[in-house]
C-alpha cells in the first residue's frame, strides 16, 4: 500500500474488510456492554448521544486498525482523545463533588484522594512491610479506591505488560499529544544515559518513599497534578512543590515531546514506566524484528516514542524491555519487518494472528477505562453548548 | 518444542481477552477480595488510627484514636494522636477536654478546641506531649492532631 | 553480646535507613561481587568511624541524649546536606569523562582516593542519628569507661551491618552496563532529596527561635 507519492512502499500486515467487520462485531458487542454500564440505555438525550458517538468513535478505530494495518495512527489518535476526556471528566467531577481541584487537609484525612497507578511501585515495599497502603485514599467502594486501581492494574498487567503505558495510562496520552505537534523534531538525539533515569527515579523514590512511609512521587515529582488535582496551597513548602510540578509538567509533557517528537515524560522520567516494563516479562506479546527484512534503516530507532529500540536491539531483532507496544515501529517499518508477536512463536508466524490476537485485549481495555470518559467529556461539552455550563 | 512453545504462547495470549473481561466484571468482588486476603489498611498517618476510647458529652462526643508511631520496621521516636470531636453541628463553640492517650488511667494533656474558628490548643499534662500539630475540619467533626514522643523529652 | 544482638535486632531498620544511600552506591559501582564487598566495606568503615566518634562522646559528656540535642536539627540538617553534597558530587563526577587527558578537580579527587566516597558517605549516614542509633547511644552512655562506650557501639554496629552484606551481590550485575548508570543517576535523586530535608532543616533552626 503505497502511503504517498515519493515515500518508500509500506509493507503491513493487515486484514480483508470482510475479516475485519467479522472481527469488529464482537468487539462493538463489548463496547456497548462496556459503555451502558447496565441493562439499559441512558434517557437523558445529551448523555444517549454521548455514548452513541463514543461507541461509533471507538468501533471504527477498531476497523481501521484491522483493516488499514495501522494500529499508531488510530490508537495514537484515540490514546490522546482518552486524555482529554479524562482532564475534562476528571476536573469537573472534582468541582461539581468538591467545589475544587485543589486537595485540602481534610480529603487527605478522611481519604477522599483517587489513588492513582503511578503510585503503585512506592507503595509495595511500605505494604509489604506494615500491610498499610501510604495514600490517602479509600480501600474499597469509591471511584478510583484503591482496591479497584490495584485490581485493574494487576489485570492490565497480565494482559498486556507495558502495553498499559500506551493503551491505558490516561496521562501518556498528553504526552503523546504534544509529540505529535511540529512537523520535524528540533532535538534528534538523546543522550542513551537519559533513558535510564526512570529506572533511577524509580529506585530512588521506592527507597524514600519506604523509609519516609509517605508517596514522595505524588508529593514532589509527579507533573500531573498540573491537571489533575494538587494540595491547596497553604504554606511556603506547598508554594515550592507547586512551583516544581508545574515546571515539570511544563517541560516534560509540554516542551521536550514538541521539540524531540517523542514522550519525553513516558520514556526519559516516569518512574510507574520503568516498574511497568518489568512486566513484559509476563505477558504472551512483545514486538520483533524480522531480521530478514530488515534494511537496517533506523528509521524505527529514530520514530519510537519511548526509546525502546537500539541499533543493537534491531540487530538482534528484538526491541528493549521498555516497550509499550504502541505500534509505532510496525507502521512506519517501510519493508515490514517490525510486528506484533505472540511469545514462543517463530519469527514467521502469522503477522496478522498476533496483532489481532493482541488488539482485542487491549482494546477492550482502552474502552473500558477510556470510554465512559470519552463519553462523559462530550456529555460535558455538550452540556456546555446547549445550556452554557457543564454541570 | 517449538511447536509446544508456539501452542502454549497462543493460549497464554488467547487468555488475555478473558483476564482483561474478568478484570473489569468482577471488579467489585476482586477488590473487596484483595483487601480481605491482604488485610491491608491505609496508612494511620493519613487516617489518624483507629478509635480506641470514645467519650459521649450528651449531643457529642470526643474520641481518642490510637496514637501514630508507624515506621517501616518497628516504631518512630516521634507521632501523634489524634482526638476528633463530632458531630460538626452538634459543637459548643468551645471544647475542653483531658485527654489520655495511653489509657493508663492519667489524664495527659488537656485539649481546649475553639471550634468556630477550629484553633485548638493543649496543656501537656505528660512530657511526651507537644504542640498541636494540626486541625482539620472533617465532613462531621474536627479531628486534632497532637504531637508525641514515644519516651519522655 | 548484649550490644551486638541489639544490633542484630535492630539492623533490618538501619538498612532501610541506609538503603537510599547504599543501594545507588552498589548499583554505580557494580563491577564484580568482590570489589562491592570492597565498597562496602568502605562504607561500613566510614560508618563505624562516625558511630565510634559518638560513642566516646556519649562518654565523654555522660549524658543520656546526643550531644548538641539543643540544636539537634541543626546538626541533623547539616548532616544531611553534606550528605546531599556527597551524593551529587558521586552522581554528577563519578562519569567516565569523554575528552582524553587527567581528570580534574572532584574527578581527580574521586579518583585519588576512591575508598574517601564510600568512606564518606558511610560516616555521614551513620551521623545522621537513625532510631537504632540511638538507642545504642544510650546503652553506650551508661558505660564507665571510655573502652566501654566504644566497645559497645563496635558491637552494635557489628550487629546492624550483617544485614548490609547481602547488597554486595549487586556486584554481580556488572554485565548490565546500564545498573552502573541507573545507580549514579539514583545517587543524584536522592542527593536532591537529602538536599531539601537539610536545607529545611537548617533554616527551620536558624529561622526559628
Amino acid at each position: 500500500m503505497t502511503e504517498a507519492p515519493g515515500r518508500p512502499q509500506v509493507v503491513r500486515p493487515r486484514l480483508t474488510a470482510g475479516k475485519s467487520v467479522l472481527l469488529t462485531v464482537p468487539m462493538m458487542l463489548l463496547t456497548a456492554m462496556l459503555l451502558a454500564g447496565g441493562p439499559a440505555l441512558p434517557t437523558d438525550p445529551l448523555l444517549l448521544t454521548s455514548v452513541a458517538v463514543t461507541w461509533v468513535l471507538l468501533n471504527v478505530v477498531f476497523f481501521r486498525m484491522l483493516s488499514t494495518g495501522r494500529v499508531f495512527a488510530y490508537r495514537s489518535a484515540l490514546f490522546v482523545t482518552l486524555a482529554v476526556a479524562f482532564v475534562i471528566t476528571f476536573s469537573t467531577a472534582l468541582l461539581s463533588t468538591r467545589g475544587s481541584l485543589a486537595l485540602s487537609d481534610s480529603d487527605i484525612v478522611q481519604g477522599k484522594t483517587p489513588f492513582c497507578h503511578l503510585v503503585i511501585p512506592f507503595v509495595i515495599v511500605p505494604g509489604i512491610f506494615t500491610r498499610t497502603i501510604i495514600f490517602p485514599g479509600t480501600l474499597v467502594g469509591t471511584f478510583a479506591s484503591i482496591g479497584s486501581m490495584i485490581v485493574l492494574w494487576l489485570g492490565a498487567t497480565l494482559a498486556l505488560g507495558r502495553a498499559w503505558c500506551s493503551w491505558i495510562c490516561f496521562y501518556g496520552g498528553l504526552d503523546e499529544g504534544f509529540s505529535k505537534l511540529g512537523k520535524r523534531p528540533r532535538i534528534a538525539t538523546v543522550p542513551r544515559w537519559l533513558t535510564h533515569l526512570p529506572w533511577a527515579v524509580l529506585i530512588a523514590v521506592v527507597l524514600l518513599s519506604a523509609v519516609s512511609l509517605s508517596p514522595v512521587y505524588c508529593e514532589w515529582l509527579c507533573p500531573f497534578k498540573a491537571v489533575t488535582e494538587a494540595p491547596a496551597i497553604t504554606n511556603a513548602l506547598v508554594i515550592f512543590q507547586t512551583v516544581l510540578f508545574v515546571t515539570l509538567f511544563v517541560a516534560l509533557v509540554v516542551v521536550l515531546p514538541v521539540l524531540l517528537k517523542r514522550r519525553a515524560q513516558c520514556g526519559l522520567f516516569c518512574p510507574f514506566a520503568a516498574f511497568q516494563s518489568l512486566a513484559n516479562r509476563v505477558t504472551a506479546f512483545d514486538v520483533r524484528i524480522d531480521r530478514e527484512r530488515c534494511t537496517d534503516c533506523g528509521l524505527c530507532v529514530r520514530t519510537c516514542p519511548t526509546f525502546s529500540l537500539t541499533e543493537d536491539s534491531v540487530r538482534a531483532g528484538r526491541t528493549l524491555i521498555t516497550c509499550t507496544m504502541c505500534g509505532r515501529c510496525v507502521d512506519v517499518c517501510p519493508s515490514g519487518a517490525a510486528r506484533y508477536h505472540v511469545k514462543g512463536t517463530g519469527i514467521n508466524a502469522s503477522a496478522n494472528a498476533a496483532r489481532t490476537l493482541f488488539l482485542f485485549p487491549a482494546f477492550v481495555f482502552m474502552s473500558a477505562i477510556g470510554g465512559g470518559m470519552i463519553s462523559t467529556a462530550i456529555w460535558r461539552l455538550l452540556r456546555l453548548a446547549t445550556t452554557g455550563s457543564m454541570f | 518444542m517449538n511447536r509446544v512453545s508456539a501452542v502454549l504462547g497462543y493460549l497464554l495470549a488467547a487468555l488475555a481477552l478473558p483476564i482483561v473481561l474478568a478484570t473489569f466484571v468482577g471488579l467489585g468482588q476482586w477488590e473487596r477480595g484483595l483487601v480481605a486476603v491482604t488485610g491491608l489498611r491505609v496508612s494511620p498517618w493519613f487516617t489518624g488510627g483507629d478509635v480506641v476510647a470514645t467519650a459521649a458529652h450528651g449531643r457529642y462526643e470526643t474520641r481518642v484514636h490510637e496514637p501514630v508511631f508507624q515506621a517501616l520496621i518497628g516504631e518512630r521516636d516521634d507521632g501523634f494522636v489524634q482526638v476528633t470531636v463530632a458531630p460538626a453541628d452538634s459543637l459548643p463553640p468551645v471544647v475542653r477536654e483531658e485527654v489520655d492517650y495511653d489509657l493508663d488511667g492519667k489524664p495527659d494533656f488537656v485539649l481546649t478546641l475553639d471550634t468556630a474558628a477550629a484553633e485548638a490548643e493543649v496543656e501537656p499534662l505528660d512530657e511526651r506531649v507537644g504542640p498541636v500539630r494540626g486541625v482539620v475540619r472533617l465532613d462531621d467533626g474536627i479531628a486534632v492532631r497532637v504531637n508525641l514522643a514515644k519516651t519522655g523529652r | 553480646m548484649q550490644p551486638f544482638l541489639l544490633g542484630l535486632a535492630s539492623g533490618a531498620t538501619c538498612l532501610a535507613y541506609c538503603a537510599p544511600v547504599l543501594v545507588p552506591l552498589m548499583l554505580g559501582e557494580a563491577r564484580g561481587v568482590r570489589r562491592s564487598l570492597l565498597l562496602l566495606a568502605q562504607f561500613l568503615g566510614g560508618r563505624l568511624a562516625g558511630y565510634l566518634l559518638f560513642g566516646f562522646a556519649a562518654w565523654a559528656t555522660g549524658r543520656l541524649a546526643p550531644p548538641g540535642t539543643a540544636h539537634r536539627g541543626l546538626a541533623f540538617g547539616i548532616a544531611y546536606a553534606a550528605l546531599a553534597l556527597l551524593l551529587l558530587a558521586y552522581g554528577v563526577f563519578r562519569s567516565p569523562t569523554v575528552c582524553a587527558g587527567e581528570p580534574r578537580g572532584v574527578r581527580a579527587l574521586l579518583r585519588r582516593w576512591p575508598a574517601a566516597l564510600p568512606a564518606g558517605l558511610g560516616f555521614l549516614t551513620g551521623v545522621n542519628l537513625c532510631p537504632p542509633f540511638l538507642l545504642a547511644f544510650a546503652g553506650a552512655a551508661d558505660s564507665t569507661s571510655v573502652w566501654g562506650s566504644l566497645l559497645f557501639f563496635a558491637l552494635f554496629f557489628a550487629g546492624t551491618s550483617v544485614f548490609m552484606v547481602p547488597l554486595s551481590l549487586a556486584g554481580g550485575l556488572r554485565r548490565f552496563h546500564a545498573v552502573r548508570i541507573v545507580g549514579r543517576l539514583a545517587a543524584v535523586c536522592v542527593g536532591l532529596y537529602y538536599l531539601y530535608v537539610g536545607v529545611l532543616l537548617i533554616v527551620r533552626e536558624v529561622a526559628v527561635p
